[in-house]
């Protein structure tokens, strides 16, 4: 039953799936299927409330096929929340804007919704075939939904393309996990980080290999340059709803299997020294993605390609925070996730959806066309989606007193924090770099308050569950952007536990006690205790023969 | 020879003894079955698409959709074979216990949940009906 | 019998009522009917006032249970928490903010009321009520905030409305101008504010919440004892803000300018509200002003200068409204000069009796601005006696009030005000003690110029016959009038809350609990004697004056005027142009400071940063931008490929 509750949010997702997949079919063919829309939002949003409730301290998992394969605690509650949020507002989005785009099969509403469970699965998993399992639920259902507008060549393009170079990057993923694999013989992140850590294999070509494999696949899904060229196509192509969802799900998911995947694994005190260290390829790919995020979205016409530009851009700020590991808490053992990064991806996650949510609002009678010159005069036409589109916006560039000023504070403070002497640089680049990108955001507010549109302007669509979700996420970003302190605090507990703790010191107290009178042969292969995550005892043999298969030479021999 | 290879001596003789059959199967034919040809006869087998062809041609969209649910329901038999194997074990309380049961009727009931949607979205009617109707509702709308 | 936790939610009522209807008349100015705005904007403010009175009752039940109560304090939340600074969001109700609540709500009220009617042509009806509640928001934050940064966020909301209000007619330029000109002047003084801020925490290592600094102080030993030079630094700069916010030389232009706004308005912020702000402010920190007797010296004596330079250039205008804002600004002089010599509970008397009778005069030139269809210019108008009653009583009262006839509010408190000039002296001695006498023959000069001033104004207005043929004037609708009989009674019967009975001040003991560690550094070298003697100088001084504006504007001497107008034409032209003060901010700050900024816009902005900072960048990335564009050519090989050797590249860069 505990692993029921602990796991409820993850489930909760996929029963809303379900539940709206039969409601689908019974509301009959020719329904208007916009309460589904609702129905998946709150089932989402009630999945967001569950992580929110399992929030203090992590959940024992004692299901033996489990153990080792999910963790759930303050990291996977922040993201799963953060998930269950923009998940939900995406599904609010769809409810009018599909069916002024001529979309009125309601299967995209249970693929929002399985998309979300896959996302939240991603996210929770600490083994690489539960995490490969959910990165594939979440992606075979953002293919089909970035083709969901089938009498559109851009939506079909879309999908294509995102379904050939996903496919790609899975490819790369199963590499990498397989590289892995043959480096360690385990696949749970915990296992694994402890023999790459602790042996040989620290330094191997394997290692090293499936260390840019991993990072290639997850660096497509969070768009980091150079696995970024899909994203303004797909972006521009996919329904707006679901370009929110790639924009702000995608990517938060993607982050924080990619930090916690980083850091576990490949975090030792030398994570970040060096080029050529983990740390250091992030920061490579920061930097590029930084700087080609800007550049390019500074030459982009239309709106939904600079946002997608913008979303490379702020992929190169949140690695930098990858890069640039924590410093913990005074006192504790090993190292910590940067607790800008998940306080950051907060804030780009509520903006950037609110800003593809203006966008979806203007998609009426089929407009698909969402050029700079279409959204010109939306001051005039709309004040209320216009004043919501200039806070997204304005919180992405990072204006304060809005969310993203403090993200991009918290997040450059933490990084400059992590190491004075050398950071500096990448600070001021990154900030060198918000200034680039300012051009481009002040020029979405620019069209919107002061040009009249030449061409035809984008219809705007009349949608009370579509304003509710834009409005909620300015009003949160305007909020927590004067009141952060609680988002803070929450990013700070959730960054304490990015880092599956690996260390053999914690061992559980039970083998302790054996092992402190008479050593016995088997006891070097102790099993360390994960943070919330409780090792059944009658599976110890099952994980120690896992772990001997690799381990025989690496702690002191038996007598 | 170690002791370590002994686990491989069955499969090298299971590949050998597939292989003999196979071997065996289309030897026997040749030599003993008689022989009328025809074209159709002598093209490769393929189902239900001419064998020279232009390459341009479409392949009608419903052998795609076919192939997909027979994947999904083919892996559900994959699946259901080593938990059956393993069931009685399974059910032992210091396995699983019942819950064995409850997980396996979920995974059965999940996919009864997808097969009745596919099914009542007219996914499996050769004819798609439903379709076409939905494309032409959407025309009509436009 | 109230609780203290009820006048802790009633505190949050007053405070937030007046926002909610500036949400409501903000957000929704379309979709309201003028009735519901009405509603709206007059109901808010009103169940503020009311609000207040059961607080006020809630108090004195609280005081009697426990004379030593002195202020009831809610906190909403933990505001800003950073190193040395900690601010709650904290309201508090001592006796200082229940009188000066009372004042802005009751008075506010009063004047929302009566926009019903003035206003009621005006196509911006519900911005209009929007900014007048979120002017009282502003202004109750800065009465009822526990900490000075609250104040300050009132402080700055009050300059802020006041600019939106000025300039509430923003077609009209100059009117857009005036309200410019009133925020930044006023910024001027927000930035000394700031910077005492700075100073009082990083210096002195002060903090912000009012009652905790005043435990501070009271500690003979601290710092606040020890570093007078700083003391004096963070007190001068205080009132540097006051000398914006409360019009004081040399920050006062703003003031004048203000009446471009509508008149309610003008009353909304001459009486109750923005200007009372500095003083209010002052008498708030008095435990912190007499550490420093340089700076009350200060005080005292810009207090008095602007008494008499205001009252003097009142003395030449024409425009009825121009004649109040001197006065305005000169009462508020007397008000400074108060607090200023250490008699702060005159200075919130002096306060409190001049709204009521200023912004009854405001009101009641409203009224006869509304009846005159526009009409400003005291020398067309004349006889309004007959045609507007009630206008004129009202009016009439209220004008004898402002000069001091005996028995009348204003009698009272300026008459306080000229005993503590001469009268208090500093413990620690006078900075020098001529001051006194000086302060004393100022105040007293600027009575007698209040008192001919004003009944100039009447007798031009009210009396003799009307001298612009075309007009119709009428009496003004009850939703004016009402307000005007209400504030003229307060005008003649406030004074007797300070009657100068000694023990029997009811004012003086009411609000002794605030000015306790304010009043032990002041000593008073005065008799009771003196006082009734003085009471009886402002008399002759204020009949005198009242005699003199008969003599010249009705009665025998009506060819004076003009004759002393050529004879002196040089002085005359000098007080019309209100001492060319104007004109030489312009010279010597407005021109420099423009022509500098357009030289760095034109060499170092538009050249230096613009040309080659801004641009030049943003050209070169414009330029690489679109080159790498033609990297993203849709094509999906190419993304593979490049995809697949960015793989290979990081391998290898690895290995």
């Amino acid at each position: 039953m505990s692993d029921i509750i602990a796991f409820s949010p993850v489930l909760l997702a996929a029963i809303t799936g379900l539940i709206v997949m039969v409601l689908d079919l019974l509301s009959g063919k020719n329904t208007h299927k916009g309460f589904l829309g609702w129905v998946t939002a709150v089932g989402l949003l009630a999945s967001g409330t569950a992580a929110c409730l399992l929030w203090v301290g992590g959940r024992e998992i004692s299901l033996p096929f489990m153990v080792g394969m999910v963790q759930f605690d303050t990291y996977g509650a922040f993201f799963v929340t953060l998930i269950a949020i923009a998940g939900a507002a995406s599904s609010l989005l769809i409810v009018d804007h599909n069916p002024e785009q001529g979309i009125h099969d309601g299967a995209t509403y249970p693929l929002v919704a399985f998309a979300t469970f896959g996302a939240m699965l991603f996210v929770v998993a600490t083994d690489m075939i539960l995490l490969f399992l959910g990165l594939e639920i979440m992606s075979l259902a953002l293919y089909v939904l970035a083709a969901s507008k089938q009498t559109s060549p851009f939506s079909m393009e879309a999908g294509v393309k995102y379904f050939l170079l996903g496919a790609l990057a899975s490819g790369f993923f199963l590499f990498g996990a397989a590289f892995l694999y043959g480096a360690t013989g385990s696949l749970d992140f915990v296992t694994v980080g402890r023999t790459i850590q602790d042996a040989a294999a620290h330094g191997s070509g394997l290692s090293k290999v499936a260390l840019v494999m991993i990072i290639a696949a997850l660096g497509f899904k969070i768009a980091a340059v150079p696995f970024h060229f899909w994203t303004p196509d797909v972006y521009e192509g996919s329904p707006t709803p679901i370009s929110a969802f790639m924009a702000g799900v995608v990517k938060a998911a993607g982050f924080a299997v990619l930090a916690r995947m980083m850091l576990t694994i490949w975090g030792t005190a030398e994570f970040s020294s060096g080029w050529q260290s983990p740390g250091g390829i992030l920061l490579i790919l920061a930097v590029i993605s930084m700087v080609v995020g800007n550049i390019m979205g500074i030459v982009q016409d239309n709106v939904k390609r600079i946002l997608a530009y913008s979303s490379i851009s702020h992929a190169g700020y949140i690695l930098l925070g990858v890069y640039a590991i924590g410093l913990g808490e005074p006192g504790a053992v090993g190292i910590s996730l940067n607790s800008g990064v998940p306080f950051y991806l907060l804030t780009y996650v509520l903006a950037t959806v609110g800003a593809f949510g203006v966008l979806a609002l203007m998609g009426g009678q089929g407009h698909e066309d969402m050029s700079l010159d279409s959204i010109a005069g939306l001051g005039k036409r709309s004040p209320i989606l216009a004043l919501i589109l200039t806070i997204s916006v304005l919180s992405l560039a990072g204006i304060p007193p809005l969310l993203g000023f403090m993200g991009k504070f918290v997040l450059f403070k933490q990084v400059l924090l992590a190491d004075p002497d050398r950071n500096w640089v990448w600070v001021v680049v990154a900030v060198l770099n918000s200034l680039v990108a300012l051009y481009y955001y002040l020029r979405i507010v620019l069209y919107v308050y002061f040009r009249e549109p030449e061409g035809e302007a984008a219809p705007i669509i009349k949608s009370n569950a579509g304003l509710f979700a834009v409005s909620t996420m300015a009003v949160l970003v305007l909020l927590l952007g004067v009141f952060p302190g609680k988002a803070i605090d929450a990013s700070n507990q959730a960054s304490h536990h990015a880092v599956l703790s690996i260390t053999e010191a914690q061992a559980a107290p039970a083998v302790q006690q054996e092992s402190a009178p008479t050593p016995e042969p088997k006891q070097p292969l102790r099993l360390r205790q994960v943070d919330g995550l409780k090792v059944d005892p009658s599976h110890i043999p099952i994980i120690r023969r896992a772990m001997e298969l690799k381990l025989r030479d690496s702690g002191p021999k038996p007598k | 020879m170690g002791s370590e290879f002994l686990p491989y001596v069955a499969i090298i003789i299971t590949i050998v003894v597939a292989v003999g059959i196979a071997l065996a199967i289309l030897v026997l034919n040749a030599v003993l079955g008689p022989k009328r040809p025809s074209e159709a006869k002598m093209g490769p087998f393929e189902c239900g698409s001419d064998v020279v062809d232009t390459p341009r041609k479409r392949i009608n969209v419903r052998f795609y959709a076919v192939a997909i649910f027979f994947v999904v329901f083919d892996i559900e038999a994959l699946f259901l074979i080593p938990i059956a194997v393993a069931y009685r074990d399974l059910l032992q309380p210091q396995h699983l216990g019942v819950f064995a049961l409850f997980a396996l009727l979920l995974f059965i009931g999940v996919l009864a949940i997808g097969l009745w949607y596919v099914w009542g979205k007219g996914a499996l009617d050769w004819a798609f009906d439903a379709l076409t109707s939905s494309a032409a509702r959407s025309d009509a709308n436009e | 019998m109230i609780k203290e936790t009820t006048i802790q939610s009633l505190l949050y009522v007053i405070v937030f009522a007046p926002l909610i209807g500036a949400i409501i008349n903000g957000v929704f100015p379309r979709v309201l009917s003028r009735r519901a705005v009405s509603i709206i904007g007059v109901g808010l403010p009103a169940i503020s006032f009311v609000a207040t009175v059961l607080a006020l009752v809630g108090f004195l039940g609280l005081r009697s249970a426990d004379p030593t109560y002195t202020a009831v304090s809610a906190s909403l939340f933990s505001w800003i928490v950073s190193g040395p600074i900690s601010v709650d969001f904290a309201l508090w109700l001592d006796p200082l903010s229940i009188v000066m609540t009372l004042v802005v709500t009751g008075i506010g009220s009063l004047i929302h009321l009566y926009s019903v009617g003035y206003m009621h042509d005006d196509p911006s009806y519900a911005r209009y009520f929007s900014h007048l509640n979120l002017f009282l928001f502003s202004m109750l934050l800065l009465v009822l905030g526990r900490s000075l940064l609250l104040l300050f966020v009132g402080w700055e909301g009050v300059g802020l409305c006041s600019y939106l209000l000025i300039g509430f007619w923003f077609d009209d330029m100059d009117k857009a101008i005036a309200g410019k000109k009133a925020f930044i002047v006023n910024r001027i003084g927000d930035f000394g504010f700031l910077i005492a801020m700075f100073f009082l925490i990083f210096a002195l290592g002060g903090s912000l919440d009012i009652p905790s600094l005043r435990a501070m102080v009271a500690d003979p030993t601290s710092i606040f004892h020890s570093n007078t030079a700083m003391v004096t630094a963070v007190t001068l700069l205080l009132f540097l803000g006051a000398t914006g916010k409360s019009a004081q030389i040399p920050l006062y232009i703003w003031l004048p300018d203000a009446m471009a706004g509508p008149t309610p308005v003008s009353a909304l912020i001459h009486a109750a509200t923005m200007v009372t702000a500095g003083v209010y402010m002052i008498a708030r920190l008095n435990f912190l002003y007499v550490l420093s007797p340089v700076s009350m010296a200060v005080v005292a004596t810009v207090g008095a200068l602007t008494a008499i330079f205001a009252a003097s250039i009142g003395l030449v205008q024409n425009d009825i409204k121009k004649v109040l804002a001197y006065s305005t600004v000169s009462q508020l002089g007397y008000m400074v000069l108060a607090v200023g010599v250490g008699a702060f509970g005159a200075g919130i008397f002096h306060l409190m009796t001049h709204a009521f009778f200023k912004a009854c005069l405001f009101l009641g030139a409203g009224s006869v601005i509304h009846a005159m269809a526009g009409e400003q210019d005291i020398q067309k108008m004349g006889g309004l006696r007959k045609k507007m009653p009630i206008t004129h009583i009202t009016f009439l009262i209220s004008t004898m009030a402002i000069a001091g006839v005996p028995l009348l509010s204003g009698f009272f408190s300026k008459d306080e005000i000229l005993f503590s000039a001469l009268a208090l002296q500093h413990s620690s001695g006078t900075v020098a003690p001529w001051l006194n006498k000086l302060w004393f023959g100022l105040a007293i000069g600027a009575a007698l110029m209040t008192a001919i001033y004003m009944f100039r104004l009447y007798f031009l207005t009210f009396s003799g016959e009307l001298r612009s043929p075309d007009a119709h004037p009428h009496e003004s609708p009850a939703s004016m009038t009402i307000p005007l009989i209400v504030l003229a009674t307060g005008a003649a019967l406030a004074g007797y809350l300070g009657l100068p009975i000694p023990g029997k001040n009811l004012l003086h003991n009411w609000l002794a609990p605030v000015f306790a560690g304010g009043a032990s550094a002041i000593n008073n070298t005065g008799s009771h004697t003196l006082e009734y003697a003085l009471m009886g100088v402002s008399t002759v001084v204020a009949l005198a004056g009242i005699g003199l504006a008969w003599a010249l504007y009705r009665g025998p001497w009506q060819h004076v005027p003009a004759k002393l107008q050529e004879s002196l034409a040089g002085l005359y032209k000098t007080l019309v142009n209100k001492y060319y003060v104007d004109e030489a901010y312009n010279a010597v700050v407005v021109k420099p400071l423009i022509g500098g900024s357009k030289l760095l816009h034109r060499w170092v902005d538009a050249g230096l940063i613009d040309g080659i900072a801004v641009n030049g960048p943003a050209k070169a990335l414009a330029y690489v931008g679109r080159t790498a564009r033609r990297l993203a050519t849709g094509d999906v090989q190419t993304y593979a490929a490049i995809f697949a050797i960015g793989v290979v590249l990081l391998v290898l860069f690895v290995m």
